[in-house]
């Protein structure tokens, strides 16, 4: 008689060809919504043309419009036309929308979840597949504690036995301070184990980001320069021209410092001063990243007047069109304080990067959209050319450009060839576009994947949000609490005055991406 | 300036100076004399002896879009007759901004060798191959007769070949990818790429805790094959083997008759039929698998009682999507483990014999 031991699967080991998840359900709440249809229903698309899906896969979205089955299979239709980055396949979409189906209800309403767990375990049964479900927030976050909450009183939060699983993705914004981020996650750890959460920050998905990685840890060359003793500052820049668009009413009450700084800015700094981890796994990686956010020092009361800005754009120009200011936004109040750009300086009180600047700005409406981190090395130590035509030398820059015109570049001096001594700044660029042709993933795409395998590596762990927002929630506090009056920038320009003077107490300027 | 996304160029009769003298000189003189960024990450040989033109010229320019590199074709036409290289340049050029240094996206060079050429062309390649980057030699024909000169060859700077054991039975590929192996060359296969779905259909069997229990105390194995020849689920077999630690037993034909495991001898039992299937047995469990061209379908049984299934739609690519997949992915170190435990039970001939 054979018995079943747990034992490793030596199948499993160096495929690298596919992770494809085992047959599961995927439940979206709030289906009728704007991420839904922009992102999710794409990117299970995309995912299913790259045979990453498995045969048997099923989608329920859960929202108060009225539709039925068909009728939401045509507006997913609609969205894929649209959104999708591979072009449109009636007969695939066949395939893809099967077994799709629609629940209209009201996310308090509990009747709904038992209607939701009928459908899911007859669709289990139909297809003799494992009860594996992945439940998706798509919904305002207020709704977030009460829909598991829900979904914990039908039984649909525990795994039905040790070959399937329930899952669970929470969208942006985790909180907006850390009470409320801490409360949610009491919330949700009353219905879900923290190995079933998966907290989405959508920068983590996207390939360059993931480069960073690829780039400190796959390349012998950088790690031993990547600390103090080789590396000046780091300014992080995340730029852009549009204002809030449609979006006043969330916006107002969010402000860059959440929207951005919080997750998607504190995501990178902490991927750029990470201690290598011991593997690549999601401990291990995230261990390492929540380090980081430990060891940033805190702001005192005079840091905050001294090291951070935050700055509400006015009206003026981007690409020659006239576009108005913050407060004459549609929903914004005309009194709002909230902030369209916010810079700081944050210092890492560790071994390897003590006495390390690392600047931060982002911004709405500003003259161009660039994301990018720059890290400048400190200056050669001994000035060999001073008696040259170019006596003062230039440092190096490395740039690691995430969007848009995505790649790397690294900045140093090179003769300028003639009989005498000149030097002048060139670039060594990699662009991803020029070196791989085919078109990377869209960052849901990635994260959707890895959510349906388990892998929770590019997902926030708890630790990591709430030590995000202690340090987020002391700045705002102390803003707060100064009640100075908000700067303002011009649209189409860099930022505020009280920017470049930030970085120029130090003795530095921002770039110009 | 408006730059041509494409630059073309040919001539017949050349000597190798002419044509390294062309490479280096055809798209900056489309340009104006501008050098161009180059992309290319790798180069990519092909070598078409007996092919027709049109089976590998249109994979050619699909992998030259898709993939940054040097394409050089190699097409010994005809071995008789006076030395004579006839060649074309096709350059692939890409522009992102009307104001940036147009770059050089990917470069076919196609070579139609005669006489001496045909058969003494290794010294021709050396120079085109790209230093500092991987060089793949894709063999798209025939395996070559004993005595090819691996040994010149791996010296090229080719770091790679990439076969396709579905063309031919495996037995044919098996001395040519021993040689590339013991030159040190990555050996890579794009039937082994093809069945990717196969061995993620069983680890995911593996996944589960009767599928490995199966899989760990396997007691026999029987396999049909419906296609020309069993190389399918030879290469299955060798990756089980290899996976767990087993060596496989050949009979005088080189077919797979026995595993040893952990547990003593498996008999492997492999003839045509009108299905292809792989039959896992231990005790009074089973792990079935048919394969189709649409489907993978595996029940595990007890009694013939269903324990688990597992349905997965085939995935169908083409020969160009596998080659991107290879030169994208890389050398595949478990075809090489595979190989490996392939190669060694058929050091002598026949193999192993079993008892």
């Amino acid at each position: 008689m054979l018995t079943e031991t747990p034992m490793t699967n030596p199948l499993r080991e160096g495929l690298v060809d596919g992770r494809r998840p085992q047959p599961f359900t995927l439940v979206i709440f709030g289906a009728a919504g704007d991420l839904a249809h922009r992102k999710l229903f794409p990117a299970l698309y995309n995912l299913m043309l790259d045979h990453w899906l498995p045969t048997h896969f099923n989608i329920v979205g859960i929202a108060r419009q009225p539709y039925t089955d068909e009728e939401f299979r045509s507006e997913v239709e609609a969205s894929i036309k649209k959104f999708s980055r591979r072009p449109f396949d009636a007969a695939q979409f066949q395939l893809f929308s099967d077994e799709t189906h629609y629940i209209t209800a009201n996310f308090d309403d509990r009747n709904a979840y038992l209607q939701l767990k009928t459908v899911l375990e007859t669709m289990s049964d139909r297809q003799q597949i494992p009860p594996n479900y992945l439940f998706y927030m798509a919904t305002p976050p207020s709704f977030y504690p009460i829909i598991a909450g829900h979904l914990g009183e039908v039984g649909l939060n525990q795994d039905a036995d040790e070959n399937s699983w329930a899952r669970v993705i929470v969208e942006k914004p985790f909180g907006r301070d850390l009470s409320s981020a801490e409360d949610l996650n009491i919330r949700l750890h009353q219905v879900f184990e923290e190995r079933q959460i998966f907290r989405i920050d959508h920068y983590l998905g996207k390939e360059t980001v993931q480069n960073i990685l690829v780039f400190r840890f796959a390349n012998g060359i950088f790690e031993p320069l990547w600390n103090r003793q080789y590396i000046d500052h780091v300014q992080i820049t995340v730029a852009e021209s549009l204002g809030v668009e449609g979006r006043g009413t969330y916006y107002d009450n969010a402000g860059a410092i959440r929207d951005m700084v919080q997750n998607h800015m504190l995501q990178l700094v902490s991927l750029i001063a990470m201690e290598p981890p011991v593997a690549f796994d999601e401990d291990a990686v995230r261990d390492e990243k929540v380090k980081v956010l430990r060891a940033i020092r805190p702001f005192t009361t005079r840091d905050i007047t001294d090291y951070t800005v935050h700055a509400q754009y006015e009206a003026g120009f981007i690409d020659g069109t006239p576009v108005p200011g913050f407060l004459d936004e549609p929903d914004i109040a005309s009194d709002s304080r909230t902030d369209t750009y916010v810079a700081m300086r944050l210092l890492i009180d560790n071994w390897r990067w003590a006495g390390v600047p690392f600047y931060l700005r982002t911004g709405k409406r500003l003259v161009k959209r660039a994301t990018e981190i720059a890290i400048q090395f400190k200056t050669a130590p001994h000035r060999f050319f001073s008696q040259t035509a170019t006596p003062e030398l230039e440092p190096n820059v490395l740039t690691l450009k995430i969007q848009p015109d995505e790649g790397i570049a690294l900045r140093f001096g090179a003769k300028v060839p003639g009989p005498v001594v000149r030097i002048r700044t060139v670039n060594m660029d990699f662009l991803y576009g020029t070196s791989f042709a085919d078109a990377a993933p869209e960052a849901y795409e990635r994260l959707l994947l890895d959510a349906m395998v388990g892998d929770s590596t590019l997902f926030t762990r708890k630790d990591e949000v709430e030590a995000a927002w202690t340090l987020v929630t002391s700045i705002m506090q102390g803003w707060a609490r100064a009640k100075n009056p908000v700067a303002t920038y011009e649209s189409g320009s860099w930022g505020p005055r009280e920017a470049e003077e930030l970085i120029a107490r130090d003795g530095f300027r921002w770039r110009r991406p | 300036m408006a730059i041509p996304s494409t630059v073309s160029w040919s001539a017949s009769d050349l000597k190798g100076p002419r044509l390294l003298e062309a490479i280096n000189t055809v798209v900056p003189n489309a340009l104006g004399g501008i050098k161009p960024i180059v992309a290319t990450v790798l180069t990519l040989g092909l070598y078409v002896k007996g092919m027709a033109s049109q089976d590998w010229l249109l994979m050619a320019q699909q992998i030259g879009q898709h993939h940054p590199s040097r394409i050089v074709v190699i097409n010994p036409a005809d071995p008789t007759g006076e030395p004579r290289l006839d060649a074309s340049i096709s350059a692939t050029l890409t522009q992102r901004r009307p104001t940036d240094i147009p770059t050089l996206f990917s470069e076919c060079v196609e070579l139609n060798l005669k006489g001496g050429l045909a058969t003494h062309w290794i010294d021709l390649i050396q120079p085109l191959i790209r230093p500092g980057v991987p060089a793949y030699l894709w063999w798209m024909g025939l395996p070559p007769l004993t005595g090819f000169r691996w040994d010149l060859l791996s010296t090229t700077g080719f770091t790679h070949l990439v076969v396709d054991t579905e063309t031919r039975d495996w037995r044919a590929w098996l001395p040519l990818l021993r040689d590339a192996v013991a030159h040190h060359m990555r050996v890579d296969d794009l039937n082994w790429q093809r069945l990717a779905d196969l061995r993620q259909h069983w680890a995911q069997l593996g996944d589960h805790a009767v599928g490995i229990s199966v899989l760990m105390r396997v007691q026999t194995i029987d396999i049909t094959w419906n296609t020309e020849s069993p190389t399918h689920w030879v290469w299955w077999l060798a990756w089980i083997a290899s996976r767990f630690g087993w060596t496989l037993v050949l009979n005088d034909a080189q077919i797979p008759v026995a595993m040893n495991t952990e547990n003593g001898s498996v008999p492997v039992t492999m003839q045509k039929g009108a299905t292809a299937t792989a039959r896992l047995i231990a005790d009074d469990r089973e792990i079935r698998t048919v394969m189709t061209k649409e489907r993978l379908v595996t029940h595990i049984l007890q009694q013939n009682h269903p324990l688990y299934h597992l349905d997965d739609l085939r995935i169908t690519t083409t020969v160009q999507d596998d080659m991107l997949q290879i030169l994208n992915r890389g050398h595949d170190v478990l075809f090489q483990e595979a190989l490996s435990c392939l190669l060694s039970v058929t050091e002598s001939v026949g193999g192993e014999r079993h008892a």
